[in-house]
């Protein structure tokens, strides 16, 4: 299912990069000239304490926030201030921090949502239902289970997304982007409010993604998943990019310890 | 309906999408059962034979209103734009039909598609500035346009007849028949009734009707997964004008004039009501919203005044009682070819 993000994929090549990146909301300037880029098929986290700007850089790479300054280049694709469908169409799927599923559709129907960029009968052909718009909708339904499995979610495909258990809700909205077939998957805080138990389901179900050739880069707090399962982090603070690099080389970084716990004050 | 055989547990969707037809002949997107659908088919059609002259007249203005209500249903239904200026394009519809009829000497069954047509770019004009505004503000500012939509064509004289509208639109002719009485335009109306049925159906069941359900549901999940939002609107605006447009030509030749007065606001706020009280999104939902408000207040005509009262209790008690409408809407359904897949123990 994945042949649209393995194609060009060759180890180590680098899939987004991301150049002084500057957005500003009025006087304020939320995420300022950061620089970083992506491997393939690796699994980025970006930290940083609350209102460094993490959300900011998401809106920014899938278009719904403009940069003031920066580009974006998704492999060949120049993406930067693409309005957020076009940035879909040329590989970036995204879940939010705060969860927003169709509440009114069914699981079958979100997981759907995906493939509405790879898919394309227009007004005519679902009018007439043409040969090729009916196989396109057969497809459209066999990738969206196929990626309700990659999530393992166990629910009714006809339930409503709004009757799901909160976990189920998280898992659904990862499927949802899965079956946009991105190259790059941008998760925003997915374990939030999860428990042990499905922090760990959660975890596998990243690393399966991964697995099927998807870079994938996430914001999350729960600082055991991030050093457990990233192979590169971002820390950010106030907007700055101020540490990158392996989970052990961050984690002793002075500069971060400083972001996240405030100067020593025995150093005075 | 029964259920269909549904697949539920993550343990068998691997059969479930090994049991997919490669080319479904239907995913299961029933309107209804078929049997049903003959039988009330066979009714419509046989009725108006033994029915009154007075009762013909009711369906009549009943089945206008399935048509436009089922155009505006695609707006607020299923896109979720809440569009209260929706009488503009009705208005376009009837004076656009009427002067091309009168003035030009053109024949009503020339002036639907152009006025089905001529609705559509003009709720694209309309649509394209405005469709940016989301919820409240759009229905704001499309009661504004709405108004002055009927305030231009009171005011065009030259052009519209001003307050006294067009006049003296002859009646219809089709194979010989001349469009006499009610019946005539009975079975006029059930025709683009099932038409309309039968192409927003379709819709709503696809790719694009997805999408504009994606819009109503979330905004920006929907454009982040990909969703062209204002071309998506674009083509729900134009699209659910172009049935009032339809509707309206239908309107003039029927009543013989054009008048400003036919398109108020009250007939956007009426049609809207119509998709609220028979369930918003849902088709069957509304043709049974059009019946319940056009035919409740003729039975309640001896009360005279009173059943305005009557009417608005009736109104208040179904919101508060039945909040989702008389038939809700239904979501997608998953059946499988015969044989379905039985239930299977959760792994």
């Amino acid at each position: 299912m994945n042949a649209v993000a393995v194609a060009d994929a060759a180890p180590d090549q680098e899939l987004l990069q991301v150049s002084d990146l500057t957005c500003r909301f009025g006087g304020l300037t939320a995420v300022e000239g950061l620089t970083f880029s992506l491997r393939v098929s690796e699994i980025t986290s970006l930290i940083g304490p609350n209102g460094a700007g993490k959300t900011t850089v998401f809106n920014a790479l899938t278009g719904i926030v403009r940069p003031v300054r920066g580009r974006v280049t998704l492999g060949e694709t120049q993406i930067t201030g693409r309005p957020p469908h076009a940035v879909t169409y040329a590989g970036i799927a995204r879940t939010f921090q705060n969860i927003r599923l169709f509440s009114e559709m069914t699981v079958l129907e979100n997981a759907m949502a995906g493939q509405h960029c790879r898919s394309r009968a227009g007004f005519v052909e679902s009018i007439l239902r043409t040969r090729r718009q009916q196989a396109e909708e057969a497809a459209v339904i066999r990738e969206a289970i196929e990626a309700l499995r990659l999530v393992e979610l166990r629910a009714d495909l006809d339930q409503m997304a709004w009757t799901l258990a909160y976990g189920e809700k998280r898992r659904l909205e990862i499927a949802r982007a899965v079956a946009s077939h991105p190259r790059l998957l941008l998760l925003d805080e997915p374990a939030a409010g999860m428990n042990r138990q499905e922090t760990k389901t959660l975890m596998e179900v990243i690393r399966r993604v991964r697995d099927t050739g998807v870079t994938i880069l996430l914001i999350e707090h729960q600082m055991r998943l991030v050093m457990d399962i990233s192979d590169t982090v971002l820390v950010m603070d106030q907007g700055r990019l101020i540490s990158a690099g392996p989970p052990a080389v961050v984690q002793r970084d002075p500069l971060v310890i400083n972001a996240y716990l405030g100067p020593d004050l025995d150093d005075g | 309906m029964p259920r269909h055989p549904l697949v539920s547990k993550y343990a068998s969707l691997a059969a479930v999408r090994d049991r997919l037809p490669r080319r479904p002949a239907a995913l299961g997107f029933e309107l209804a059962d078929r049997r049903v659908l003959a039988v009330l088919a066979v009714a419509l059609l046989l009725w108006p034979f033994f029915g009154s002259n007075y009762w013909i007249n009711v369906a009549v203005v009943v089945l206008s209103y399935v048509v436009l209500a089922l155009g505006l249903n695609v707006v607020i239904g299923f896109a979720g734009l809440l569009d209260l200026g929706y009488a503009a394009f009705y208005a376009v519809g009837a004076y656009l039909s009427a002067i091309l009829i009168t003035t030009y000497g053109w024949n009503l069954w020339i002036c639907l598609p152009v006025s089905a047509s001529a609705a559509a770019v003009f709720g694209v004009l309309i649509g394209y500035p405005t469709l940016r505004l989301r919820g409240d503000y759009l229905a704001i500012v499309t009661i504004g346009f709405g108004e002055i939509t009927r305030i231009t064509i009171n005011n065009l004289t030259g052009v519209t007849g001003g307050p006294n509208g067009v006049v003296g639109i002859p009646r219809p002719e089709l194979l010989g028949v001349t469009f006499a009485g009610p019946i005539h335009f009975y079975y006029l109306l059930l025709a683009l009734a099932v038409v309309a049925v039968f192409l927003t159906n379709r819709l709503a069941h696809s790719r694009v009707g997805r999408a504009w359900t994606y819009l109503r549901e979330d905004h920006v999940a929907a454009e982040v997964m990909g969703v062209n939002a204002q071309r998506f609107k674009l083509l729900a605006f134009g699209f659910g004008a172009s049935w009032a447009g339809l509707a309206g030509a239908i309107f003039s030749s029927r009543i013989g004039i054009a008048a400003p007065e036919s398109f108020t606001f009250f007939e956007s706020i009426l049609i809207v009501v119509i998709i609220v009280i028979g369930g918003m999104g849902s088709i069957p939902g509304v043709i049974a919203g059009a019946v319940a408000m056009i035919i409740v207040p003729e039975i309640l005509r001896p009360l005279l005044t009173y059943r305005f009262l009557i009417f608005g209790i009736v109104l208040i008690l179904v919101m508060r009682f039945r909040p989702e409408g008389f038939i809700p809407a239904r979501r997608l359904r998953v059946r499988l070819p015969a044989g379905g897949v039985g239930p299977e123990a959760d792994a």
